[in-house]
């Protein structure tokens, strides 16, 4: 029984190892037709930012603030605030920007789902560029400017943002920061092999093309943000991301809520995924198609077993200990004096340090992406500790989630 | 092969090359362990063929010449050391059966020395022969007891026998003392007791060794209560013996530098479990 548990852990290490180590060559990779010289002028494209808002009444106004202070010309920027049947004061709040210029305000009732408040928006957009900010997000005021480097390839269809945790304050919070640090290394590694597939809420900007060509947003499981992405991979439309262009979000502050936000993540990965199973070992697709996906659906379902794997690994020894104790007593005369003899390491202790060296190198390289000084901080420890002890609860309830919905359709 | 074909196939070697330093890695250390264990089973070996040899010399000797020294103490690290190395390496690894071969041997050896000097001696050396099998649920527990009543009595002599190991020794051995297959088997002094004995069990049958434990504890007490007396508190425990105990009086010499050692008599109060001094 140990036996085969270790051997599946082995293999499950393997695949884990191997799409770590595809990533790091990915990110060192040289991109291939991107040589063209800068062009010494920016061709600013007129552009729409939409923030949807439902209940925000505290943070909208910094989020439509930090946009109008973006450094961009002012009328090629429009911002595009729609109430979404908000129940507090937010279209009280908003009607500070009545009469500006840049600034307008929608309201349409509530549908139960952001992808309704976008198309919403969308009918009412005609600019060549369409952004989205959350209302609980805020950008640097360079963001869109870096943006039109990569919109100057008439191929690039939508780019988007390092994403960043602004002013955590809670434990969770510093975790959820060296979190998206990680996923800023990664995001560089897909965009290298053209694999990004997901354009997240805060501040991806897309061609108004790509939804004159391919249709408005679907409810998509509740997760928009990643259908429109692999829409757009199905299509083959390119998507760019600008390092430098950073826009801070907020995490959830307590377990409930991360929990509640994940498992809609995770659980509308899995459903997306199932819907584009198209996209999966299609050499047409490359590297997305043949390595990215089929590991990212992998990874979920690997933590599944992973994790009850290594419970019962670590109990066993509990046990032993346990049952020891339960035969003679609790020993009082311990011998300190250690026999390195007796100390023993296995493959699995080598491949956790690796694991944790790994990430320490991946989060240095996503800080040096976005200029953070502050390589080596504490909140790495809360990471490891809400990825060992909360993300198998997420992933376990969304797998469970998905494979029971399933079963619903397939009937 | 195109591009990214090229890449997964580099990836993979990448890959597969860290999982073969990491094996080999610990392979490695396993071999140096195991290589350690080795080199101690040597030196326990010439040990005992050095004490067998003493013994054929001194044969005519009186006892007094022969003391329990003789007798290897390194076995029982070689055991648990060998135990660490069985679980590493899989019991089915040839280097670990060779090396159980030798431990069972050299405890045969062992026991045997030990039993012509207690026979000719008349001395009473305690021992436990335990015979365990493979597939039996309480020989793990009876191993863990067992190592347990060694660090409580360091005196005993504890012999392990895996009775699975194919080895005629081995098989030779309990042949002569004839019991059924049903393990834990114990045998002391000649008597077989077989099925899980617990910590109470086997010190019930050693009473002497708990007695020469609880008077080892009175004694450490005694000497701390003489420390707390007036005028002893300089002194090192080192420099406090026991001279005689005579019905239930114990006499206590604490010695000088430069002068006549002070005598000190205690009574053991044993309702009350303190010391009391004794007038001289």
């Amino acid at each position: 029984m140990r036996v085969v548990m270790e051997y599946f852990l082995y293999v499950f290490l393997f695949i884990t190892l191997y799409f770590q180590v595809f990533l790091l060559v990915s990110y060192f990779e040289k991109k291939e037709g991107n040589k063209q010289e800068k062009k010494k002028t920016i061709a600013y494209l007129t552009t729409t930012i939409i923030v949807p808002c439902f209940n925000e009444e505290s943070t909208v106004l910094k989020t439509v603030e930090s946009l109008l202070e973006l450094n961009y010309p002012k009328d090629k920027l429009y911002i595009m605030v729609v109430d979404d049947g908000s129940t507090d004061d937010t279209w009280q709040v908003v009607q500070k920007y009545q009469n500006h210029p840049q600034v307008v305000l929608k309201q349409k009732e509530n549908e139960g789902s952001k992808f309704a408040a976008l198309n919403f928006a969308l009918e009412h957009i005609e600019s060549e560029l369409v952004g989205v900010l959350d209302a609980d997000s805020w950008v640097d005021k360079d963001a869109l400017m870096y943006y039109m480097d990569y919109f100057a390839d008439p191929q690039v269809m939508a780019t988007i943002p390092s994403m960043i945790v602004g002013r955590p304050e809670t434990l969770l919070q510093k975790a959820q920061k060296a979190e998206y640090d990680i996923g800023l290394f990664a995001r560089k590694a897909f965009a290298k092999i053209n694999s990004i597939y997901i354009t997240p809420g805060p501040f991806s900007v897309f061609r108004k093309y790509v939804f004159d060509t391919l249709g408005p947003y679907k409810e998509a499981h509740h997760t928009e943000d990643a259908e429109i992405a692999l829409r757009m991979q199905q299509h083959k439309y390119k998507i760019a991301y600008s390092e430098k262009s950073i826009v801070y979000t907020v995490g959830p502050r307590k377990v409930k809520p991360l929990i509640k936000q994940r498992i809609r993540w995770t659980y509308g990965f899995i459903m997306n995924m199932f819907d584009y199973r198209g996209l999966l070992f299609k050499k047409e697709y490359k590297q997305l198609s043949m390595v990215v996906l089929p590991i990212g659906i992998f990874r979920v379902f690997i933590t599944v077993i992973l994790f009850p794997l290594s419970i019962w690994l670590f109990l066993l020894p509990l046990w032993r200990w346990f049952e020891e104790i339960s035969l003679i007593g609790f020993s009082t005369n311990f011998n300190w004096a250690i026999d390195w003899y007796f100390i023993n390491i296995t493959q699995l202790h080598i491949f956790a340090v690796i694991g944790v060296l790994l990430s320490l190198m991946i989060i240095w390289i996503g800080r040096e992406l976005v200029n953070d000084k502050n390589k080596f901080t504490v909140d790495i420890f809360y990471m490891f500790f809400m990825y060992t002890f909360i993300a198998p609860i997420w992933l376990i309830q969304s797998s469970y989630n998905a494979i029971f919905a399933k079963k619903g359709t397939w009937r | 092969m195109n591009k990214d074909g090229k890449k997964y196939i580099i990836v993979l070697l990448i890959t597969i090359g860290i999982f073969i330093v990491v094996f080999g890695l610990v392979n490695f250390m396993n071999n140096q362990k195991l290589a350690h264990v080795d080199d101690l089973q040597r030196k326990i070996t010439a040990d005992l063929i050095a004490a067998e040899t003493q013994f054929e010399l001194l044969k005519t000797a009186p006892c007094e010449l022969l003391d329990d020294n003789v007798l290897s103490r390194e076995l029982g690290e070689f055991g648990r050391k060998l135990d660490v190395a069985e679980t590493n390496q899989g019991d089915d690894d040839a280097d670990v059966l060779q090396l159980k071969k030798y431990y069972s041997l050299l405890q045969v050896k062992d026991y045997l020395l030990m039993e012509e000097l207690s026979s000719k001696c008349e001395t009473e050396i305690d021992s436990i022969l335990y015979f365990y099998g493979d597939d039996c649920v309480d020989c793990s527990k009876q191993g863990i007891i067992l190592t347990e009543f060694k660090r409580e009595y360091p005196d005993i002599r504890i012999y392990s026998f895996d009775t699975d190991l194919d080895f005629s020794v081995i098989g030779t051995f309990t042949s002569l003392y004839d019991f059924g297959e049903q393990f834990p088997t114990l045998i002391v002094q000649d008597e077989t007791y077989q099925g899980l004995q617990n910590l109470d069990d086997l010190e019930e049958l050693f009473p002497n060794l708990v007695e020469m434990k609880e008077q080892e504890a009175l004694v450490a007490e005694a000497k701390e209560f003489i420390q707390a007396l007036e005028g002893y508190e300089e002194i090192n425990i080192e420099d406090i013996s026991l001279m005689r105990e005579i019905d239930g009086v114990y006499e206590y010499a604490i010695a000088f530098d430069g002068r006549e050692p002070d005598l000190v008599e205690l009574v053991y109060d044993e309702d009350l479990e303190e010391f009391k001094q004794q007038e001289l």
